[in-house]
């Protein structure tokens, strides 16, 4: 795109991009009948729009643009004279002061004490009007600028001038102007209510404001400073990839950020002695044993999975995985209704040397839970053991029994 | 209240950190002075100490002291796991900050959509190649094919990991913990003596 025609789109939609740079979402005003326009702004690069389902927004070029356009504006206009102002004040009481005392001039002094008033008025404004506008700014984080360097400037002219406004306070000394009114009731009320309520409100105003505009400048160079960081170590694995920083842990005095604690597992036993657990817990037990299998016949949503990237590995099972799925085939080939019922405690030769009764119960259990829902409801499997003498929710297995599940016929 | 008190130790001994997206509960009574103590004193017996970042987005724990052997060997180890773990994270970071435009890196509260960053990678060359590195990387590997299975694949790892949260289908809401991981990044910038100076800055300085 040539500079010419930047230029020009510049020029001939001033107004609509202006709209757009004061929208506190930034957000161009689309209707139908500037949509030929948005789409040339879009088209030359001037807005984009970041989702299909949001608004245009002016691109990050015209935006700074705009931006140090506004600032120098902004720099020009929160310029209050307040000694001028005051100085204005003092002249205008003085004469006011010397036409009352002379008899033949009532209507000088109308219109004096007019004056005054309305000086007195408009500086009380003004001074409400500057605290407000630096409010805006650091309250809506300078949002009318969009770099973070640009809100840094922003927030150190807006501090500037905050404590411009507050020395600039000093220069209003109510009591000597309080003092030369020479007892004018009118005067005074003027002073010692209107002036003096926007002058404390105002300092006051400055206080918080500097403070909370401090904060927002740390908070902006932290962002800048994280900003830099990130850039910097980005630029350093570009040339140093796959560096490992194992070196840093040779110096002990790290800082608390990286002195992250392990995190811990904690325990949640069940007090079984506590009687008043006891109703409670029984309950979870017996709703767990009601909790039915997963059911393998519901359909899952298949993973997209690239089948090129995929490598076929061969597991070997164990010995005693291969004993207990044996000991289900045994069960499917057994003539007898005896040798078709078996328990692990009767079985245990099957399993390899040293395997224990407990391990060998969670084999077959193992092996049982992993089956598919047709294969196991071949079987039925049974947990044979007690319930506690004391405690009755606590059912003790000592062995388990699987038995062929024949239709009843 | 001491349901909530147990709720915040359980979670920071475990490793959490408790920010205003993440925990807001949590994160609103440790606001309070006093119960902060409480729980400093309490954590402090099991030699930890409750931290925050700077800027207050996140609290979580840290060793007092690295005295004993073991507790020098698991803070070693937990953090050479990060810090051997950033390369990837700051590529991430980039890839999702460029899609965004961001001007400043990914902050705690910031909302991501993955149609937009994924409609900005399909529209660079260099940001695609990126998202293929970064779904081989050991951090962030992921067997799905096509951008957008990898884009998902990347951010669910980042939820994983506790930098994200996953409120809504396609929306995303980064944590408190980047607040701590930035001050990571610092230490090491500074304890390396990596250069932070800009490009541009270099330049103007020759």
């Amino acid at each position: 795109m040539s500079t010419r025609s930047l230029f020009g789109a510049l020029y001939q939609h001033a107004e609509l991009i202006d709209q757009g740079y004061s929208d506190p979402g930034m957000e161009l005003p689309e209707s139908p009948d500037n949509r030929r326009i948005i789409d040339s702004l879009i088209s030359n690069k001037i807005a984009w729009r970041p989702d299909i389902y949001g608004g245009v927004r002016l691109t990050k070029p015209v935006r700074e643009l705009l931006d140090r356009h506004h600032q120098k504006e902004r720099l020009r206009h929160l310029d209050a004279d307040i000694g001028g102002r005051i100085d204005l004040i003092r002249r205008q009481m003085l004469m006011y002061i010397n036409a009352v005392r002379s008899a033949d001039r009532s209507d000088d002094i109308q219109m004096l004490l007019y004056s005054i008033r309305e000086q007195v008025y408009e500086l009380a404004e003004l001074l409400k009007d500057n605290t407000r506008r630096l409010w805006y700014r650091v309250e809506n984080d300078f949002m009318y600028v969009v770099s973070i360097e640009a809100k840094i400037a922003e927030n150190n002219t807006a501090i500037e001038q905050a404590e411009r406004l507050s020395e600039a306070l000093t220069a209003i000394n109510i009591e000597a102007l309080y003092d030369d009114c020479g007892g004018d009731r009118q005067l005074r009320q003027l002073f010692a209510v209107v002036l003096q309520d926007a002058v404390s409100s105002a300092r006051s105003e400055l206080i918080d404001l500097l403070v909370r505009m401090r904060a927002s400048l740390f908070k902006f160079q932290s962002l800048a400073r994280n900003a830099r960081n990130v850039r910097a170590l980005q630029r350093f694995f570009q040339h140093q990839p796959g560096y490992r920083f194992d070196h840093l842990f040779e110096n002990m005095h790290l800082p608390a950020p990286a002195r992250l604690a392990t995190p811990l597992l904690l325990a949640h036993t069940a007090n079984v002695r506590n009687p008043n657990q006891e109703i409670m817990l029984s309950d979870m037990l017996q709703g767990l044993r009601r909790q039915p299998v997963t059911d393998e016949d519901v359909v899952a949503v298949a993973e997209d999975i690239d089948d090129a990237q995929m490598q076929t590995q061969l597991v070997a099972r164990d010995a005693t995985t291969a004993a207990a799925r044996n000991f289900f085939a045994d069960l499917l080939s057994a003539k007898t209704p005896e040798a078709q019922s078996q328990t692990a405690s009767a079985s245990i030769a099957a399993a390899p040397t040293g395997t224990s009764l407990e391990a060998w119960i969670y084999y077959i259990y193992g092996e049982y839970q992993g089956m598919n829902s047709e294969l196991r409801n071949l079987f039925k499997l049974e947990w044979l053991g007690r319930f506690h003498e004391v405690y009755d929710g606590n059912f003790q297995s000592t062995d388990i029994r699987v038995c062929l599940n024949r239709p009843a016929n | 209240m001491n349901d909530l008190f147990a709720e915040v130790v359980e979670a920071l001994l475990a490793g959490k950190f408790i920010c205003e997206y993440s925990n807001p509960e949590q994160f609103q009574f440790l606001l309070n002075d006093g119960r902060r103590d409480k729980v400093n004193h309490y954590v402090g017996q099991m030699g930890r100490e409750l931290q925050c970042s700077p800027g207050g987005e996140t609290y979580y724990l840290v060793m007092q002291s690295l005295a004993r052997p073991e507790t020098q060997r698991a803070v070693v180890e937990t953090m050479r796991s990060v810090i051997n773990e950033l390369e990837p994270i700051i590529r991430c970071l980039q890839l999702i900050d460029s899609a965004q435009k961001n001007d400043s890196p990914l902050l705690p509260g910031d909302t991501l959509r993955e149609s937009v960053i994924l409609r900005a990678i399909e529209d660079a060359p260099a940001a695609i190649e990126e998202l293929e590195a970064l779904a081989r990387s050991q951090k962030f590997k992921t067997t799905a094919s096509g951008l957008a299975g990898k884009l998902r694949g990347i951010l669910a790892k980042l939820v994983d990991s506790g930098y994200l949260l996953h409120p809504n289908e396609g929306f995303y809401t980064a944590t408190g913990k980047w607040a701590w991981l930035y001050e990571v990044i610092d230490f090491v910038v500074h304890h390396e003596h990596i250069d932070v100076q800009e490009e541009h800055e270099q330049e103007s300085l020759l």
